[in-house]
C-alpha cells in the first residue's frame, strides 16, 4: 500500500507532531494548522498530503487540551467546552492524568468515528452513483441548509456568511455561457477565486490581524505541578476509566459522529453538544462528574473529525471547515469527491482510512504522551513571534500558488474580510461551505433546468430528489423551531 | 454589553453589498431562449443577502443585542485599526518591494513589522522574521521545488 511508502509515513509522523504541538499553543487552532499546511499540501502528492492533514487535524484537536490542563486556556474552540473540568481534574489529580483522559478518550472516539466512516462512506457513495443533476442539486441544498442551522450562533448571520461564500464562488467564468463575472478587469480573478489563497487569508492571516486588532498580551503563566508514575497516569488509569464508562464514551462518540456529519458543524460543535448533554445528566461525585465531562468532550470531538469525512468523500459535501479546505485542494488538483472518487482513487481512500486508524491507535497515544510531558514548555511559546512566522508563511503560501503578487493582495483582502466578519460575530465556516458548494449547486441547477426545459416541477419528480427535498424542508422547519425554543428559553431566563 | 451600533453597521454593509451585486448582475447576458443566464445565481444570492440584511437592521433598530464578538475586544479600536492598516499597507507595497529588494528581504520586513506591532523585542523580532522567512523559503524552493 502506498501509505507505507517512507514519504507518506514521514508525512504522517511530522503532521502528527506538528498538529499536537500547534494545537497546544493557546490562540492557535486545528483549522489554522491545516490552513497553514495547505500551500505545502498543494505541491505534494495527495497520497502524501492527505495522511499529513488527517494527522494534523486529529492531533491538533487533542493538542488544544494541553492549554486547558496547565493554564486553563483552551487551545481550540473544541477544548473550550470542558476547560473548567479539565483544569480541575489536572489540579486535583495531576496534568498527566487529565491529558491521559483526553488522549485515550480521543483515540477511542476517533476509532469509532473511523469505523463508521469506512462503513458509511462506501455505502453512500454507491447510492450516489445513481444520482443525476437533480439529486446533486438537492444534496447541495441540504448541505447548505444544514450549514445554516449547524452553527452555534445566529442562523441569520450563518446565512449571510453562506451567501458570501456562494457569491465568492461566482467570481470567474460562469458554467452556463462561459461569461466572466465579478473579475473587474483582473486576469487573475478571471480564473476564479483561488481556494487555497482564500483559505490562507480567511483562517491564517485573519488570525494575525485579530491579534493586531486586539493588542498583544502575554499569556498566563499558571502551571500545575507534574506527577510521578506518568505512564500509569497517562495510559493505565484513563483506560480503566474508559472501560468503566464505556457507554458514556459510545454515546458521546455517536453524538460526535452525528454532529460531525452535518456540513459546517465539526468537532467544535460536537464537543459542546456532547458536554452539554453530559452536564445535564446526574451521577457520581463532583470529581467523577468532571472526569465524565472531559471524557464526553474528548471522545465526541475526535469522532466528529472522522465523521466529517463521510459526506465529504461520498458526496463532496464538507462536514467541517477542515474537510472544506481539503476538498478545495482536491478540486484544484482535479480530484472530485463522490462516487467517481471511490472508483478512480481507491488507493487514496484506503490511505485515508489507514491514516485515521494509525492516528488514533498510535499517534495520539505516543505524541499525546510526549506533548503532555512537554506541556509546561510548549505553552510558554511566545505567540507574538509565532504570528510573525505565520505572516511569512501566509505571504509565501499565497504567492507560491501562481507566482502572482496579486494573490498576496487577495489573501490580505480575505483576511481583512474574515476579521470584519469575526467582529460582527459572523461565522467563517459557512463562508467556506458556500465557496465549495456554490459551483455544485449552480452547475447542477442549470444542467437540471436545461434537461427539464425550465419546468421546475422536474425537481420533485424523481423519488430520491423528492426525499432529499423533504429532508431539506425538515431541516429548515426544525432549525427554525429549535432556534425559536432557544430564544423563548433565553427570554424566560432573563 | 449590548451593541446595536455594531449590528446596524453589519446590516448596512450586507445591504450595500447585496444592492451592488444585484445591479452589477444586470449587465450579465441572458440565455438565447430568454431565460436567466449567468446573472441568475448572483441575483438569487443578492436577494437572500438583502432580506437577511434587512432582518439584521430591524433587530438593530429595536436595540436588540448584535451578538458582537467578545473574543475580539480591543484595548483601543483606533490603535488596533492602525496596526492593521500598517500591515495591510506593507502587503499592498509587496509587489513593488520584491522587485526592488527581492523576495526574502520583503517578506522578512513584513514579518518583522508584525512582530514589532505585537510588542516583541526588536532583536527577537528581527531574528525570528529572518529565520522564519528563510526556513519557509528553503522549504518551498528546495524541498518542494516551487520557484519563488
Amino acid at each position: 500500500m502506498e501509505l507505507l511508502s517512507w514519504k507518506a509515513l514521514l508525512a504522517l509522523l511530522l503532521g502528527g507532531l506538528y498538529g499536537s504541538l500547534f494545537g497546544a499553543i493557546p490562540g492557535l487552532t486545528a483549522t489554522l494548522a491545516v490552513a497553514l499546511f495547505v500551500p505545502l499540501a498543494f505541491f505534494l502528492d495527495p497520497i502524501v498530503a492527505l495522511p499529513a492533514i488527517i494527522a494534523i487535524s486529529s492531533l491538533a484537536i487533542y493538542g488544544g487540551d494541553v492549554g486547558s490542563t496547565v493554564a486553563r486556556i483552551p487551545g481550540t474552540p473544541a477544548s473550550a467546552a470542558y476547560v473548567e473540568e479539565m483544569y480541575d481534574v489536572a489540579r486535583r489529580q495531576g496534568p498527566i492524568y487529565s491529558l491521559g483522559i483526553s488522549a485515550m478518550g480521543s483515540a477511542v472516539g476517533g476509532l469509532i468515528g473511523t469505523l463508521l466512516l469506512i462503513v458509511m462512506a462506501t455505502s453512500i457513495a454507491s447510492l450516489a452513483a445513481r444520482f443525476s443533476s437533480f439529486e446533486y442539486f438537492w444534496v447541495a441544498a441540504l448541505g447548505l441548509t444544514a450549514g445554516i442551522f449547524a452553527s452555534g450562533g445566529s442562523s441569520v448571520k450563518a446565512l449571510v456568511s453562506l451567501l458570501l461564500g456562494l457569491l465568492l464562488s461566482t467570481v470567474g467564468i460562469d458554467p452556463t455561457l462561459g461569461h466572466p463575472r465579478f473579475h473587474f478587469g483582473s486576469a487573475t480573478l478571471l480564473g476564479g477565486m483561488n481556494y487555497v489563497v482564500a483559505m490562507i487569508g480567511l483562517f491564517g492571516f485573519s488570525e494575525v490581524l485579530a491579534h493586531l486588532y486586539r493588542g498583544y498580551a502575554a499569556g498566563q503563566q499558571t502551571i500545575a505541578p507534574t506527577s510521578d508514575n506518568s505512564i500509569q497516569q497517562f495510559y493505565v488509569r484513563p483506560i480503566r476509566l474508559i472501560i468503566a464508562k464505556r457507554w458514556l464514551v459510545l454515546r458521546s462518540s455517536l453524538i460526535g459522529i452525528f454532529v460531525g456529519f452535518l456540513p459546517g458543524a465539526g468537532a467544535d460543535i460536537a464537543s459542546w453538544v456532547s458536554t452539554s448533554f453530559q452536564k445535564m445528566r446526574k451521577g457520581g461525585g463532583q470529581i467523577a462528574e468532571q472526569e465524565n465531562v472531559v471524557l464526553a468532550g474528548t471522545s465526541s470531538n475526535n469522532a466528529a473529525v472522522a465523521s466529517a469525512w463521510i459526506p465529504a468523500l461520498s458526496l463532496g459535501l464538507p462536514g467541517d471547515t477542515i474537510t472544506a479546505i481539503v476538498l478545495s485542494v482536491f478540486l484544484m488538483k482535479g480530484i472530485t469527491p463522490g462516487p467517481l472518487f471511490f472508483a478512480n482513487e481507491m488507493a487514496l481512500v484506503w490511505s485515508l482510512y489507514a491514516t485515521f486508524i494509525i492516528a488514533n491507535v498510535a499517534l495520539l497515544p505516543a505524541f499525546g504522551y510526549m506533548t503532555a510531558r512537554l506541556a509546561r514548555y510548549v505553552i510558554r511559546t511566545p505567540l507574538n513571534l509565532l504570528l510573525c512566522v505565520i505572516t511569512g508563511l501566509c505571504v509565501v503560501g499565497a504567492y507560491s500558488m501562481n507566482n502572482n503578487p496579486f494573490d498576496v493582495w487577495i489573501m490580505a483582502g480575505m483576511g481583512f474580510t474574515a476579521l470584519i466578519l469575526r467582529l460582527g460575530a459572523f461565522p467563517l465556516a459557512q463562508v467556506v461551505l458556500g465557496m465549495v458548494l456554490g459551483p455544485i449547486i449552480e452547475q447542477n441547477f442549470m444542467v437540471s433546468v436545461a434537461i427539464a426545459r425550465w419546468d421546475l416541477t422536474a425537481f420533485f419528480a424523481r423519488p430520491v430528489a423528492l426525499i432529499l427535498m423533504l429532508c431539506t424542508a425538515a431541516v429548515i422547519v426544525f432549525g427554525i423551531r429549535s432556534r425559536a425554543i432557544d430564544r423563548d428559553d433565553r427570554d424566560a431566563g432573563m | 454589553m449590548m451593541k446595536p451600533f455594531v449590528g446596524a453597521i453589519s446590516a448596512g454593509l450586507v445591504i450595500i453589498l447585496s444592492l451592488f451585486v444585484w445591479f452589477y448582475s444586470r449587465t450579465f447576458p441572458s440565455l438565447p431562449d430568454g431565460h436567466p443566464g449567468p446573472g441568475l445565481f448572483p441575483r438569487a444570492v443578492a436577494a437572500g443577502m438583502f432580506i437577511a440584511g434587512c432582518y439584521l437592521a430591524l433587530r438593530a433598530l429595536r436595540g436588540e443585542p448584535a451578538g458582537a464578538s467578545q473574543e475580539l475586544k480591543a484595548e483601543s479600536v483606533g490603535k488596533g485599526l492602525s496596526r492593521i492598516g500598517v500591515v495591510l499597507l506593507a502587503l499592498g507595497l509587496y509587489p513593488f518591494l520584491t522587485g526592488i529588494v527581492g523576495f526574502v528581504p520583503t517578506v522578512s520586513g513584513i514579518s518583522f513589522i508584525v512582530a514589532l506591532l505585537l510588542k516583541a523585542k526588536p532583536l527577537q523580532s528581527a531574528a525570528t522574521a529572518l529565520g522564519g522567512t528563510l526556513f519557509v523559503y528553503l522549504l518551498f524552493t528546495r524541498l518542494l521545488g516551487v520557484p519563488l
